[in-house]
């Protein structure tokens, strides 16, 4: 028996799909497009709460993720990187993934640090990957010189002036929290705001936006989610980035995805309404 | 860019690719690409913990007097008597520790954190949102929460209420989903960046 358009509609192979969806993302990464960007409330929210912060300050920034996940990353960690360079602020970034300290090394390197006039040490440290989780971050907050006496290159960090202006969470104005845990606000709010009163700063990947916004915006001021939140960041900030390329070949790749499913629920709807008069007929 | 850099950006082409066969169908090149990165990961992971992690925050301070340290090494290598059947029981001091610690850790500020806080802010979205969002956000968390009674039965307003909130609900896993769909086209967008950026471009002059 013969396949209705209905049915056809419904069983498209997935290959198709695939196949049109690895086209259609291929054009803006060898034709940029430059799609228009919309700024949402929470990188808004994240921008202006780096940008009032008061000269001078310390921002405690926790890298998470992996490199598994670097191009969902990539463009909201430049922003942040460039946008704190830019700032008369500076930053302790320790890792709580094994991860986190690599993610940030790369960067650092693509990114001209001595053109913001920001030296390592002074205005910035890099520590490595503590493991531990939500205790080791209790315990930074409680008394970070006794969490590290290394940093990430394995120097000694008693000889940089920052380390000694990091003692624990008096030193620290807002915390930057970079995870890939869709939980992850809920030990950020535990142990830095219902302890300390502090503010975060979430940068996740674009399916945890929905457990984090729950946060926004007393707990959580802003936030950067996926490759989306880096591009608009990007666009916020006038530092251009990788984001801009990614976030578009992500629009277009999506497109087939929607067509897919507008014709499959058509087919659906179709299916069953063909299946129902044949059983009234009968 | 080196010959070294040109290799390196056709390995990665090349298990990428082998990756991507699996929408395909299963094969022995996904298989192979699959041990690599497994394996890789693994390697990376050892490496990471034991130069960045077990050197600097161990036995470093160790030599360098900071001898309080040695409780919490002890008590890690406890953690391998779990592979002897004899000894076995040595491990649940190190497993009672970790649970310990991180349910007091966890307990005090979860309740401030989670519950106290999300209803402060739940009252005060009427002073912070503008008031069509304010009521939308007001009904979908009322309906939301009745969705979650269970020792009554889902009949009249309170099943008027649950059914919504079921709504409400699915609007949620629906941007929780899409969101995932997003991130994975992120991944296949960095790696076809970097197949003609890395791989291709060089090889065409470009």
């Amino acid at each position: 028996m013969s396949k209705t358009i209905y049915e056809k509609m419904r069983t498209i192979p997935d290959g198709y799909l695939a196949l049109l969806s690895f086209l259609f993302m291929l054009i803006p990464i060898l034709y940029p497009l430059g799609l228009p960007v919309t700024i949402s409330n929470t990188t808004k929210g994240y921008y202006d709460a780096l940008m009032n912060l008061p000269a001078g300050s310390i921002i405690m920034w926790e890298g998470g993720g992996g490199m598994g996940y670097w191009d969902e990353f990539e463009a909201s960690l430049t922003a942040t990187f460039k946008v704190l360079f830019s700032l008369p602020v500076k930053f302790l970034y320790w890792g709580t993934g094994s991860d986190a300290p690599v993610m940030a090394d790369i960067i650092l390197k693509k990114i001209d640090v001595k053109g913001f006039n920001k030296e390592y040490g002074r205005d910035y440290l890099i520590l490595g990957y503590i493991p531990g989780g939500e205790t080791t971050m209790a315990a930074i907050a409680g008394d970070t010189h006794g969490v590290a006496t290394q940093d990430y290159y394995g120097n000694d960090l008693s000889q940089y002036p920052l380390w000694a202006e990091c003692r624990n969470y008096q030193d620290y104005a807002i915390v930057i929290s970079v995870s890939t845990s869709c939980v992850n606000m809920d030990s950020q709010a535990r142990q830095w705001h219902a302890i300390y009163g502090k503010k975060i700063l979430e940068i996740n990947m674009a399916c945890c936006s929905p457990m984090a916004v729950v946060y926004f915006p007393d707990i959580m001021p802003g936030g950067l989610w996926g490759a989306k939140g880096g591009t608009e960041l990007e666009v916020l900030s006038g530092f251009p980035g990788p984001g801009a390329r990614i976030s578009d070949a992500s629009n277009l790749g999506i497109m087939p995805f929607l067509v897919f499913l507008v014709l499959t629920n058509i087919g659906y709807i179709g299916s069953r309404y063909i299946s129902k008069e044949k059983e009234i007929a009968k | 860019m080196t010959l070294g850099e040109l290799a390196a950006a056709w390995f990665y082409l090349f298990f990428s690719a082998a990756i991507l066969s699996y929408l395909w169908k299963l094969n022995i090149v996904y298989r192979i690409a699959e041990a690599f990165s497994v394996g890789g990961a693994m390697a990376h992971s050892l490496i990471t913990l034991y130069g960045g992690t077990i050197e600097s925050f161990c036995f470093n301070p160790i030599k360098a007097g900071q001898l309080q340290r040695i409780i919490p090494v002890a008590l890690g290598l406890m953690i391998f008597f779990r592979l002897t059947r004899r000894y076995a029981w040595v491990a649940r001091y190190p497993t009672v520790v970790l649970t310990g610690v991180g349910t007091g850790v966890l307990f005090g500020a979860t309740f401030d954190a989670q519950i106290l806080s999300q209803i402060g802010m739940t009252a005060s979205m009427f002073t912070t949102m503008d008031l069509l969002s304010a009521i939308f956000t007001f009904i979908s968390v009322v309906t939301v929460l009745t969705y979650f009674i269970y020792t009554h039965e889902h009949k009249g307003p309170l099943g008027i209420s649950a059914r919504l909130g079921r709504v409400f609900a699915m609007f949620s896993f629906g941007m929780n989903f899409a969101g995932e769909i997003i991130w994975y086209m992120t991944l296949v967008v960095g790696i076809l960046i970097n197949w003609v950026e890395k791989a291709i471009n060089p090889l065409l002059g470009l």
